[in-house]
């Protein structure tokens, strides 16, 4: 999977977001906040093709977690990206 | 003889010129009251262009009340001393369903062109169109909302259209001793020296309300309708997202208005409260945002 380089992570007052302008009439603006490890999943991931595993490794580098949780944080993660639209498969 | 004429809003003066379209300016109900001298412009509306559209793109529609529209982007093209595009960056236009036209390329930032506007409401609002265009790209944005005074501060409502942000500030120049309206619809929002103001505009919506005035935004308030009447103080990414769909909707669906718009929401709610609203039409409602605003 990648994600979708054609949204811009934006920083707004000192938070990062990615706007997404409403898509059709009935549809409102979306606004996704990203904390501090989402945002370094993000950056760490942005340019390339990646798998679950990468999101894993990506994590066991950065943090003092154990493989379980890095695994159970990475598919959440995915996940969310997955929700809003930021993940190309 | 020229038909040019001046007007002076947000801080911004703007020469009209042309012909027809520009001699018509001032028989818009409000315009008057800004009125300038075309010879000290900073900024230029240019009318009565021939303007033929190459391969445009719509992002955006809207069917409002008085006018209809599309907004998007189009092929750069050359207009002898008028049009120097850069590179293959595109500009950005504007067509009403009576096919007049507008067209701004943002590597001249101090200049819109117009096709002829005969319709007046059409012109009210292809002249709010250019103005945010043109105070995009100088921390000046029309912000949709209802602004009242008070002690020398403004405060701005904002909400969709219907949520009751004529009612509430009417209800504020009932019950709030000394407050004022600056603007029922469309006020200018200008970041100036780091500070955010208020100022006045031509276009105030069903009120007519016209003041050429400026004044600090002690805060900014969201309404929504409920049953009760409660106030709470935004989070940053909370006031961004009461903000934002507030400012010019078309902006958002193109790339070179996007990020500008979301830097200026950006600063505008890092420098000022934003607060979100919810209430009932009377008093009491009237009397917490007062008091949240001015006493906290």
């Amino acid at each position: 999977m990648r994600l979708d380089s054609r949204q811009k992570l934006t920083n707004v007052a000192g938070e990062n977001i990615v706007f997404q302008p409403a898509r059709g009439k009935v549809d409102m603006n979306h606004v996704i906040a990203f904390n501090d490890t989402a945002l370094f999943l993000y950056n760490q991931l942005k340019d390339r093709d990646f798998s679950l595993d990468d999101v894993v490794a990506e994590l066991l580098a950065e943090y003092e977690v154990d493989e379980a949780t890095a695994r159970k944080d990475a598919a959440a993660w995915i996940a969310e990206m997955e929700k809003n639209h930021l993940l190309l498969q | 003889m020229t038909n040019d004429v001046g007007l002076r809003v947000g801080g911004m003066a703007l020469r009209i010129k042309g012909g027809k379209t520009a001699a018509s300016v001032f028989d818009i109900g409000g315009m008057a009251v800004f009125r300038n001298s075309p010879s000290v412009a900073d900024y230029e509306v240019i009318t009565d262009s021939q303007l033929t559209l190459p391969s445009p793109e719509w992002s955006y529609s809207c069917e409002g009340e008085a006018v209809a529209f599309r907004f998007g982007h189009c092929e750069p093209f050359v207009i002898e001393n008028l049009l120097q595009p850069v590179g293959n960056e595109p500009f950005v236009c504007m067509q009403f369903v009576s096919g007049a036209s507008l067209l701004f390329n943002p590597a001249q930032p101090r200049r819109v062109l117009l096709s002829s506007v005969p319709d007046l409401s059409e012109l009210r609002f292809a002249l709010w169109m250019a103005f945010a265009l043109l105070g995009q790209r100088n921390n000046a944005v029309p912000v949709h909302s209802s602004v009242v005074v008070k002690e020398g501060r403004a405060v701005l409502f904002l909400g969709e259209s219907g949520t009751g942000k004529s009612t509430h500030t009417r209800l504020w120049l009932n019950h709030i001793e000394g407050s004022k309206l600056l603007n029922d619809d469309s006020p200018v929002v200008v970041i100036h020296e780091g500070r955010v103001w208020a100022c006045g505009s031509p276009w105030s919506g069903k009120t007519p309300c016209y003041h050429q005035h400026a004044f600090p935004v002690a805060a900014i308030v969201r309404l929504e309708q409920q049953p009760y009447n409660q106030i709470a103080r935004c989070s940053t990414i909370q006031a961004f997202s009461a903000l934002q769909p507030s400012c010019p909707p078309a902006f958002v669906h193109v790339d070179s208005c996007r990020e500008l718009l979301l830097q200026f929401v950006a600063s505008v709610v890092d420098r000022v409260p934003v607060y979100r609203l919810g209430c009932l039409p009377d008093k009491a409602a009237a009397e917490l945002s007062y008091h949240t605003v001015f006493q906290s």
